[in-house]
């Protein structure tokens, strides 16, 4: 187990190498750059050659690459131009927004799917499993910002319960930050319960038609305690697998949800700096959502290795 | 009235069910207003009324007016132009790109399938929205240029179906008969893999026109789509998003009609692949 844990950890190496630099690149493929947005079309032609040479832009892109390498292992990622701040500082400040919005989420989602995947894969066919499976591929095909929009209109325009926009720090009051939390995570889960209850019912259904089932049965374990002790945790590791996607994509990915109730995370950040062409903040942005993706994901392999044993043998198995 | 019931299941409504049959209604009636609407009686959509902004159904606007007096029916239809465009077009780029790569890399395998599943891994385990996001703020807010990001997001989904097609049926005793008959590469492909894969990677891309739909909805909801004024269900949703209090219909019939078209396309695919005896869509 130790193994096959170092090799994802050693493996994540490279990727995030490989990862980093093509988003450096691709960014760097975008028309104009820190000196045009600096100018804004005021500048002499030298007098944008002199900034550019003094920013470091006339080098080459691997050299630049580099730089920006050793300046982010040691936690700088420039100034913004709009502020003057400091990228990494706008990172941290936004960074915490996301990360609860994030579990918050990904605990409602679970806390869903997994109930409602039992009842389906346990009677498969059944007027439960038809009616979620319905219900399901609906929820599939509603965009995010409609969930988001309608429960605004329910919860807050009409019920008036919960806080339509605007978001509390945890350190101010515990109380009112989970408040403001609530509709936005609602939201995001909504939309990944249709899929995460869709991947466990199969693997479930799989796996209580296996011999061991049919032994736990024999033996007069009630239905439940075979379903939550002896059936989940072999059924489980997909369902892990596109939880890590799903919250490492999520860290740049959410900024529908904290656009509509105006959460500062991440998200939020992400798109301002892209419409503001703040060339740095977007570099120091795309930096961590691929390298907390590349991360997230690791670790999501890392713990469906630890649950489940049959993972820890061979290297195919986990593919 | 077992004969009755097996004799219903196997005609054509009841084999793919009744919401087959409204999803092609519905997607068919989504079209045609959208290709004719410079022939319907409705005012240009882009056209302020005099009267109060934001008022409900009349006789002449049947859907009422949007917040700056614009006709509410003629800014959905007209909307839906963009979203079939997009839709439609970056599909053809996934389904062309992705399409023929997958095929290339499940008929060869070995070397070729690992190299080109290898930049699909990469392709996959990039933050894509953020990118599509950066796309179109600096090369400008344009269909071709959201065409083209949509379009390269699904070729990695398209790319592997059609790869994993390819590997099922590569090893048919039909496949082997072609290349032992001595055709060449392209000819076995043409003959003996094309028939079998193509109809349900046709099928399967109904659902990457209703994933491109939603996410020209979303870049359009936040504002990185077609600019304003022309109308696109995602802007009108955002622009009925500050009338929720007063008029909720604002926001949610655009929200209602992206989620009818997309629903509806998922539901015409799964058809297709299960009725049509098409093969599985491969995971």
């Amino acid at each position: 187990m130790r193994r096959r844990i170092t090799q994802h950890l050693v493996m994540a190496v490279p990727v995030l190498g490989v990862v980093s630099f093509l988003s450096f690149y691709l960014i760097n493929l975008l028309p104009g750059d820190a000196v045009t947005a600096i100018c804004g079309g005021a500048c002499s032609a030298g007098g944008e050659a002199k900034l550019r040479a003094h920013l470091g832009l006339d080098q080459g892109i691997l050299t630049r690459y580099l730089h920006f390498l050793s300046g982010a292992l040691h936690g700088n990622l420039g100034y913004a131009y709009s502020n003057g701040q400091p990228v990494s500082q706008a990172l941290a400040e936004h960074l915490p927004v996301t990360i609860e919005l994030m579990i918050i989420s990904q605990v409602i989602a679970l806390a869903i799917a997994i109930p409602l995947a039992m009842k389906s894969a346990s009677n498969v066919g059944g007027l439960a499993d038809r009616v979620a499976s319905a219900v399901s591929f609906g929820m599939l095909s509603i965009p995010v910002f409609m969930i988001g929009v309608i429960l605004m209109w329910v919860f807050s325009v009409i019920l008036k319960v919960f806080p339509a926009t605007g978001f509390t720090h945890i350190s101010d009051s515990p109380v009112q930050n989970l408040r403001s939390m609530v509709l936005p995570s609602v939201t995001l889960a909504l939309g990944f319960v249709a899929v995460y209850m869709k991947v466990l019912r199969s693997e479930l259904a799989a796996t209580l038609g296996q011999d061991f089932i049919a032994v736990a049965r024999a033996k007069g374990l009630s239905h439940r305690y075979i379903m939550w002790r002896h059936a989940l945790r072999p059924s489980i590791s997909s369902l892990i697998t596109l939880v890590g996607v799903n919250v490492g994509s999520l860290i740049g990915g959410a900024f529908v949800v904290e656009i509509i109730f105006q959460l500062p995370g991440i998200g939020l950040l992400t798109v301002d700096s892209i419409t503001s062409r703040d060339y740095l903040m977007v570099q120091g942005v795309v930096l961590v959502t691929t390298v907390g993706f590349v991360v997230v994901n690791v670790l999501a392999d890392i713990v469906a290795i630890a649950l489940d044993p049959r993972l820890r043998s061979s290297v195919d198995a986990a593919s | 009235m077992q004969r009755a019931k097996e004799r219903f299941a196997s005609s054509t409504i009841g084999k793919r069910g009744i919401g087959f049959s409204l999803s092609i209604s519905w997607l068919v009636l989504v079209a045609v207003l959208a290709l004719f609407a410079n022939l319907l009686p409705l005012p240009s959509p882009n056209l302020v009324s005099l009267g109060p902004p934001a008022s409900g159904a009349s006789l002449h606007h049947l859907l009422g007016l949007d917040g700056l007096g614009r006709d509410e029916l003629s800014r959905l239809i007209y909307g839906s132009r963009i979203s079939l465009v997009v839709g439609l077009a970056s599909t053809a780029i996934g389904l062309v790109v992705g399409g023929i790569s997958g095929i290339i890399a499940g008929y060869f395998g070995k070397v070729v399938d690992m190299s080109l599943s290898a930049v699909s891994i990469v392709f996959l385990s990039f933050p894509q929205l953020v990118f599509l996001l950066a796309l179109v703020a600096f090369m400008g807010q344009k269909v071709s240029v959201v065409v083209i990001g949509i379009g390269v997001i699904s070729i990695g989904p398209v790319f592997r179906v059609a790869r994993n097609l390819t590997i099922g049926c590569r090893s048919k005793d039909y496949v082997i008969a072609a290349k032992l008959s001595g055709l060449s590469n392209l000819e076995v492909v043409r003959n003996a893999i094309f028939p079998n894969v193509i109809p349900t990677l046709l099928a399967y891309s109904l659902v990457t026109v209703g994933s491109a739909i939603l996410a020209e909805a979303l870049l359009s909801f936040i504002g990185l789509s077609i600019p304003p004024p022309t109308a696109t269900w995602g802007n009108m949703v955002d622009s009925g998003i500050s009338a929720l209090q007063s008029d909720p219909a604002l926001a949610l019939l655009p929200s209602l009609a992206i989620f009818f078209t997309v629903l509806s396309l998922n539901v015409a695919s799964n058809g297709l692949i299960s009725a049509g005896r098409l093969k599985e869509v491969p995971e």
